[in-house]
Formats: structure tokens, sequence, C-alpha cells
């Protein structure tokens, strides 16, 4: 009689076992995401996915750190030349290109509502539509956005200049001379593509002509950046490391650079000195500030039907307005969505945040790099025109005309 | 009787030479899959790359014979880069192996504290670049850092700007280089040395050498063929300066102005950086592997002339 009872109750156990094991095997769907974040950026992308989780308890969202962007890119590219890609991954626009042409991703614009799609700023639907087939679509979404923001110390300034005049004026006004060393800076310059576009566009600069086949970088617009940036040198700190540390330092009253920065600059001023965050000083043609970061795109080679859909429910939870907001009060990066900048929740944050203003101004005045495959080199070619202008080897015309020549034979031929 | 006995015993010979063969070959399998498979093929595979427009993703990669070499020719950042890892390799190599040699020797005599040294003097080069590069990103800052305060501070020198003026840029790389391969050379050099009979130091004592002339005649011959490893080892090495350049400015960026672009951290750009051109990245990597043979090649004919086995 015992005996037969626990034969009975074996059989029921294994039987519960196998059970459990084939609704598991069959039901959870795996979901591989390669990212580069890291510290106080993954834990909330963590827990943005550990919440999509609990809704979803048939997605398993598996978080793949992969190194810095560089080494995601390289990793992307040999897995997709083996075939074998993450479900989906963080992606810069020029990365994204050339998985198009292995036609490795999938369009999610027609995954996404309408209303989605309308909400997302004007530049970030431009940097995700590419030209695929010979038909603009939607391939990936925005996801880890910074925009170019003025950090000023507070210390020192009550009010933050507002065009270019004022930056330089002030600059000037503030720089401390001791001696023969300069004790205190105006202003900082890192000598990176970005810092001189971003001067570039407000002056009213196109970097190619209407079909991309010329580089533009030496137009008028090009020349008034850099000598105004050459007018500025006198008063800033140059340095290729980041700005976030003399700032804090009290070496550098202000400084542009992205609002990703915000974060090291909180830490860098602790204790120290005040500082805030402002919309960029205006140029000669408008005050827009540069939107950088990468996107989220899903892959339809070596990925399943099921993988690729239960993606895609993670890209939808991704650009709820609850989870834009979640990510970015725990990051730093941008809202992604014009009416979670706009919503309670975040004018709530933002007011008790101040040095998140600026950055939710400027995701509406965004302009963003336009696409080129070739782009990896082109801002190779501007960073070593805008050194060696910054560093007195060559005028302004002379290195962006052989810039612009060298760009255009090489990179936009063909 | 006797015949078949012969042959016999060749047969048993024979099936017993194959045996002990393929044994052999059996032993040797695992190392011969990884070496083909890491070493071997991607070497020879690169050779095939290099000869084709290899565009990463591009669906056809044409043959298009020595265009990737003539484009890499014709690039002046190459050129720059060679010549920066030229200046590398010279600045160097002869530096750290002098320094090195002079350190052995003093570690060689009977000094208190001998192992101390020892593993001082080798800590760097079991440290990881990475950390080390933060620990000389500190030191060789411009305004903080601990050597612009003794020459600034101390000696009246003007504050250098070590990275972001062009001209410093590959002194720090040297320097840093120095400082981590020192320590490799010392502990091949002390090898070396305890390696030289004492027989000759005491037949040279007795026939009244001084220390110099113990130095130059009997340490420096008999630690040539340690001297001759250092340097092709050494030599490669430097060739492929790589890391420190990477994290001491960033993405593969190659300093201000490309100033202390080496030939691997071009290789990097060209292949990795974002252009993702892996067919003139394989020309790249092929002329440094020539360049790197011929001098070998050079240096072992040389080293014919000043190496002496004993």
């Amino acid at each position: 009689m015992l005996k037969k009872g626990l034969i009975l109750l074996l059989a029921v156990a294994l039987l519960g076992l196998f059970a459990v094991n084939t609704v598991a095997a069959t039901k959870k769907v795996e979901v591989t995401f390669w990212h580069a974040m890291t510290r106080a950026n993954l834990d909330t992308l963590t827990a943005l996915a550990n919440e999509f989780m609990a809704d979803h308890p048939n997605i398993q969202i598996n978080l793949a750190y992969q190194g810095g962007y560089g080494d995601l890119s390289t990793k992307l590219l040999a897995a997709i030349m083996a075939g074998n890609p993450p479900v989906m991954a963080q992606m810069y626009e020029d990365w994204t290109m050339k998985f198009l042409e292995a036609d490795a991703l999938m369009p999610l614009g027609d995954q996404l509502s309408p209303a989605t799609i309308v909400d997302i700023p004007q530049s970030l639907i431009e940097s995700n539509t590419y030209l695929v087939n010979g038909k603009k679509a939607l391939m990936t979404v925005p996801f880890n956005k910074s925009a170019m923001v003025l950090f000023y110390n507070t210390d020192l300034m009550k009010q933050p200049p507002k065009t270019w005049d004022e930056l330089l004026q002030v600059s000037k006004d503030l720089t401390v001379v001791k001696g023969d060393t300069t004790v205190q800076y105006g202003f900082g310059i890192r000598p990176y593509t970005e810092f001189f576009i971003q001067f570039f566009h407000q002056a009213g600069g196109k970097i190619f002509n209407e079909d991309m086949t010329k580089c533009l970088i030496n137009s008028e617009a090009g020349i008034q950046a850099m000598n105004y940036l050459l007018q500025l040198k006198p008063y800033s700190l140059y340095q290729s490391a980041y700005l976030s540390d003399p700032f804090g330092a009290g070496k550098v009253a202000m400084y542009i650079g992205s609002s990703a920065g915000i974060t090291f600059v909180a830490s860098a001023s602790k204790g120290k000195h005040g500082w805030m965050t402002a919309d960029l000083p205006a140029g000669s043609i408008n005050g827009e500030s540069m939107i950088q970061g990468t996107n989220i795109g899903v892959f339809k080679i070596g990925t399943t039907q099921v993988q690729r859909a239960a993606a895609v429910e993670f890209v939808r939870f991704l650009l709820s307005q609850k989870a834009t907001i979640e990510w970015a009060e725990g990051t730093g990066y941008l809202p992604v969505l014009k009416s979670a900048a706009a919503s309670d929740a975040w004018q709530k944050y933002v007011a008790t945040h101040p040095d998140r203003k600026a950055t939710t101004n400027m995701i509406l005045k965004g302009f963003v790099y336009p696409h080129q495959a070739n782009m990896y080199n082109i801002r190779s070619e501007i960073e070593t025109a805008f050194e060696q202008v910054m560093l007195g080897k060559a005028t302004p015309k002379a290195a962006l005309d052989a810039a612009a020549q060298k760009i255009d034979s090489e990179y936009l031929s063909h | 009787m006797k015949r078949s006995f012969a042959i016999g015993m060749r047969r048993y010979r024979r099936g017993r030479f194959w045996r002990d063969t393929a044994q052999a070959y059996l032993y040797l399998l695992p190392a011969f899959v990884i070496l083909g498979t890491f070493t071997f093929y991607p070497f020879i595979n690169s050779f095939f790359v290099s000869f084709h427009s290899w565009l990463s993703f591009a669906p056809v990669k044409p043959f298009v014979g020595f265009a990737n070499y003539v484009k890499i020719f014709q690039d002046d950042l190459f050129w720059l880069s060679l010549w920066h890892t030229v200046y590398y390799v010279l600045a160097s190599v002869i530096p750290t192996m002098a320094l090195a040699l002079f350190i052995a020797v003093l570690l060689n005599s009977k000094i208190r504290g001998r192992s101390f040294f020892r593993t001082a003097f080798f800590l760097p080069y079991i440290t990881n670049t990475v950390a080390a590069a933060m620990v000389f990103l500190w030191i060789f800052n411009r305004d903080y850092g601990l050597l612009n305060y003794f020459l600034h501070h101390l000696l009246g020198l003007n504050l250098i700007d070590w990275f972001n003026n062009p001209h410093y840029t590959m002194p720090v790389v040297i320097l840093m280089g120095i400082w981590k391969f020192i320590g490799f050379d010392i502990v091949l050099f002390l090898a070396g040395l305890q390696n030289i009979d004492q027989q000759y130091y005491e037949a040279a004592e007795v026939d009244g050498a001084t220390g110099w002339y113990r130095f130059r005649h009997i340490t420096l011959p008999l630690l040539s063929p340690t001297t001759f490893f250092v340097f092709i080892i050494s030599l490669i090495g430097a060739f492929k300066i790589f890391q420190q350049v990477y994290v001491l400015w960033p993405g593969g960026a190659g300093g201000p102005l490309n100033s202390a672009m080496t030939l691997m951290v071009y290789f990097y750009h060209v292949g990795f950086g974002g252009a993702w051109h892996l067919g003139q990245a394989a020309a790249v990597a092929n002329i440094l592997f020539v360049l790197i043979f011929i001098i070998t090649m050079i240096q072992m004919q040389l080293s014919k002339r000043w190496v002496f086995y004993q």
C-alpha cells in the first residue's frame, strides 16, 4: 500500500516537472539586447527591462553589455557577418547604414502606432528614417539621446550668456591670469568634430549639399564658426579630455558639451561650486542644439519571427511615455516623446531638477547629422581641420578647403 | 629463415614507426587545431582579404589585386603612422634595453633587497595597460600632474600640455613604453647574466681585469644571445604598439592631429574605427608583417657578427 502510494507520488511529481519544463520551454521567448550602457544608465535599463518582463511573463530580455560603442560596433559587425546578430541592439546612424547594406534590419515604422510616430520629435524621426529600396522607412527608434547644452558655474555668473557675442565677452571677463599661468579659463574647447559642427550649424552651415554629392564645410558658415572659435581660444582651456573635470575643479567657468555629461559634472562640482545648464548661446542664424546618441534596431537575420515580435513589444514599451520619462530621470538622457517632455510628470521632475530644463528645451530645437555611410571618415577629416586651425597650423579657409576637397574626392564620389 | 626475420623486423619497425608517428600527431593535434584556427588560418586569410574590396557588408567582394595596398600607400596618414612607429621603435627599444641591462647588472650583484627590486621592476609589465594609462594621464596632466609640478614649480619651466600639444604626444607614449616594458627586459637579462659561468670572472680577476673590462669583454659577449633575443622580441613588440595610444587618446583617435597615430592604431582606424574597410585593414596588417619580417631577417644576418653562443 505504502509502495503503491510512493510510486504514484513519484509519477505525479515527474509529470509535474515535465509539465513545468515544457511550459517554460514553449512560453519564454528570449530577446538578447546588446548595449553599451554602464552604471546609472545600466541600472535604469535593467529596471525598465524588469518592469517590462513583469508585464510580459513569456518574454525574457537578456541585456548584454558589449563594452564601449567602439566595441559594440565591432562585435555587431562580426556577428552580422556570421549571420548571428542579437535580436536587438543600440546603434548609431552610420552603423545602421552598413547594417542596411547587409539587409539585416527589420523596419520598425509599421510596428508603431501613428500616434507614437507623430509624438517623436522631427529631428529624431529624420535620423531614424532611411532610404531602403528607394523608399523612406523608419528603421530604428531613438533611444539614449542627449543634446548639447551650456554648463556654467553659478558662483561666477548669475545669468548665462545668450548669444555668441555675450559668450565671448563673459569668457573674456572670467579668464583670470596670474603671473604667467591662467588660473581660471572663461570657456573650454574640446577638439572633436561635434563641437565644431555645433557652432557651424548655428552659423547656418550645412555639411553637405542637397543630394549629398558635395561637402560644404568650407562654406562661409564654416569659416565664420572657425574664426569665432579662434577668438574664444585665448580664453579657453583647450584639451581633448572631457571638460567636466576642469569645470568641476573651477578651472573652467563654462563649456558646451553633451547633456550626457550631466552626472559627471554633478559629481565633479559637488562641494566645490554651484552649476547649472542653459540653452546654448545662439549664433547668427539659430540657437539649435546637436542631438546625439544611439537608436535601437531589431535584426531580421538570425532571429525568429517570435523573437522579433517580442523585441518589437519591448521597443513599444520603451517608447511609452512612462518608460521614456523613467529612462530620462534615471540617466540624464532626453525623453524621446514630445508628449512626455510636456507631461506633468516630467515637468514636476524638472521643477526639482532645474538642470534638466535646458535639455528639455533643446529636444525641440535639435538638429542631427545627415545620413552618410562614410560619416566616420568624414568626421575624422573635419576633426583634423578643426585641430589644425586651433593649433595654429592652418588658416580656417585652408584647413576647411583641404577637408572639403578630401571628403568630396574620397568619400562622396561614389 | 634469416631473410624472413629481417622482413618481419622491418614490418614491425614500419608498423611501430607509423604507430608512433600517429601517436605523436595525436598529441600535437590539440595545439595544431587551436593554432590553425586562431593563428594560421587568419594569417593566410588576411592575405586573401587584402586582395579584395572587403567593404564590411557589401554582398559582392570583388578581387581588386593590389588596389588596397596602393590605396594605403597613397594615404598620408599611413606614412605619418609609419614614421611614428619607427620613431617609437628607435626611441624606446634601445633606451629600454640599455637601462634594463644596467639595472639587471646592478640587481645581479649582491645588493640588499634584491628580490624586492626585481619584483618592483617587473610590476609595470604585469600591470594592466588601461590602469597604468590612467595613472599616466594624471602624471602628465597639464594643470595637476606630478611631472609638470616638478618641471614648472620646482624648475621654473613652462607648463607642458603633454596630451594636447602634438610635439609631446610621442614622448609620452615612449616614456610609458619604457616604464612598461623595462621589467620584462630586466628579467631576461638577469637570467642571461646568471647563466654566465663565474669561472670567467675569476680568471679575469686573476689577470687583473677591472670592472669595466670584465663587463665589456666577458659579460657583453657572453650575454649576446640574450641581448639578441631581447632585441628581436622588443622590436616586434614595439612595431605593434597600440594599447597605450588607444587608451591615452580614447577611441583610436591617435592623439591631436594624429600625432601619436602608430601603424596598429592606423590599422584599427581603417578596419574597425567605423570605416570598416577590412580589405584595406588587412593590407595594413600585411605591410606591417612584411616590414617586421624583413627587419628580423636583417637582424638574423647581422647577428652572426655579434652574437656569441657559448
